[in-house]
């Protein structure tokens, strides 16, 4: 893939992500805009390494994408068990979307 | 010509899912968007030559991330009807892109041209061939940046540990038992060689601990949403797969420390192989690391149904 169209789909993946992350209501939309965003990020650092020549791209870059994504999941993961014990802490807001709503009066 | 053409399709493809999961009116919709988002991005992975991140992004980006998400949904979105977490509204987002594309075009039109001269490996070539290692991704993961990997495998160990202190109720099991006990039950060995394939397979072309984690972990979760016992034969007992326990989460953090450390007596330096014996080295990190990391992945999900 060229180098440029790679850098434009990074691109617009980070600023759907980070737009998407910011006007979006409800734990599940933020993680997944979050995500989002950053596979705009990596996709941004895999399409800057160049693979003139080479089977393969940069092998230091792969190894920092690969890092991120593991790092990601566990992020994401986390969030996500704190988001349910949330929900499960407050017994007349089943759901965090209601608890968004109740807190937004 | 005709690659270039698919190359596009792809891109815009990809972009427009994006679009989709952020606004889907459904939040199950949304997370199956992802899903098929992740697996696109690897497709991507793979027309920019970068094989491993493919798997890793297909096995951890799509696969865990999604089974994260879809079952976090069951719980924080019952209803699946629209009044549930209220999807990005395009309207909102169209006069985001706008201003936002226009920052972000400009900012690349300098940075294409010196792309080509960017270059983040600039003096390791030589590093990377004296380990000895064939596969150059692992060479970078366990032999030039291992002090990364290393820190990394500490976040995820960190991060699961938190996850054992939160607490939440046991899972549920699954009823359907003729998927469990017909297809789970034939799919855990092939998963497991797999598996092991994948792991051995990092060290001389694209594979790797992590992927193979991946995978490994995506049969203990099968294992543990359907309540199947696995016992080895000499053994009177199953194989404890439905409780979390700690003692096999540090295995691979403990054993990459004590490599780490071993390095300063017999190479020299902390993390440093002795000449000749990075291969193997490397071979009995990333297998404990393997074992630990799918059963890490597999405690991040939340308690299983005996806890």
């Amino acid at each position: 893939m060229a180098p440029p169209l790679a850098l434009v789909a990074a691109g617009a993946l980070f600023i759907l992500g980070f737009g998407g992350q910011v006007v979006a209501r409800g734990i599940l939309r933020r993680l997944l805009s979050f995500n989002v965003m950053g596979s705009g990020v990596f996709l941004f650092l895999l399409a800057s390494a160049p693979a003139s020549g080479e089977p393969t791209v940069d092998p230091i870059a792969q190894a920092l994408v690969l890092t991120g994504i593991v790092v990601a999941v566990a992020s994401t993961a986390l969030a996500l068990l704190l988001a349910r014990r949330l929900a499960t802490m407050t017994d007349d807001a089943p759901t965090l979307e209601s608890l968004d709503d109740r807190l937004e009066g | 010509m005709i690659l270039a053409a698919l190359d596009l399709i792809l891109a815009a493809t990809l972009v427009s899912i994006a679009t989709q999961a952020l606004t889907a009116p459904n939040v199950r919709e949304a997370v199956l968007a992802f899903v098929v988002f992740g697996l696109l991005l690897a497709i991507v992975w793979v027309r920019l030559a970068a094989p491993d991140v493919a798997l890793a992004e297909a096995a951890v980006g799509a696969g865990i991330t999604g089974a994260l998400l879809l079952e976090a949904s069951a719980q924080l979105a019952p209803r699946a009807t629209h009044d549930d977490g209220a999807p990005v509204s395009k309207s909102r987002l169209a006069m985001l892109l706008a201003p936002g594309g226009l920052v972000v075009a400009a900012a690349l039109s300098g940075w294409v041209p010196t792309a080509a001269a960017a270059r983040l490996s600039v003096a390791t070539p030589e590093r990377l061939a004296t380990l000895g290692i064939a596969h150059l991704v692992t060479a970078v993961l366990l032999g030039v940046r291992a002090f990364d990997t290393l820190l990394e495998v500490s976040v995820l160990l960190t991060a699961v540990l938190v996850a054992h202190g939160i607490d939440l109720p046991p899972r549920v099991l699954a009823h359907d038992r003729p998927f469990a006990d017909g297809v789970v039950r034939r799919m855990l060995p092939l998963i497991v060689l797999v598996s092991l394939y994948l792991l051995w397979a990092g060290t001389i072309r694209t594979g790797g601990a992590f992927q193979a984690a991946a995978v490994l972990a995506g049969g203990l979760l099968l294992a543990r949403f359907t309540g199947i016992r696995v016992g080895l034969p000499p053994r009177s007992r199953p194989l404890d797969l439905h409780r979390r326990r700690r003692r096999r989460l540090v295995m691979g953090p403990a054993t990459f420390i004590a490599v780490a450390l071993a390095g300063a007596p017999l190479a020299g330096a902390v993390l440093a192989y002795p000449p000749g014996w990075a291969p193997l080295m490397v071979l009995g990190i990333e297998a404990a690391l393997t074992a630990s990391l799918a059963w890490t992945l597999v405690d991040l999900f939340g308690p299983g149904p005996a806890d």
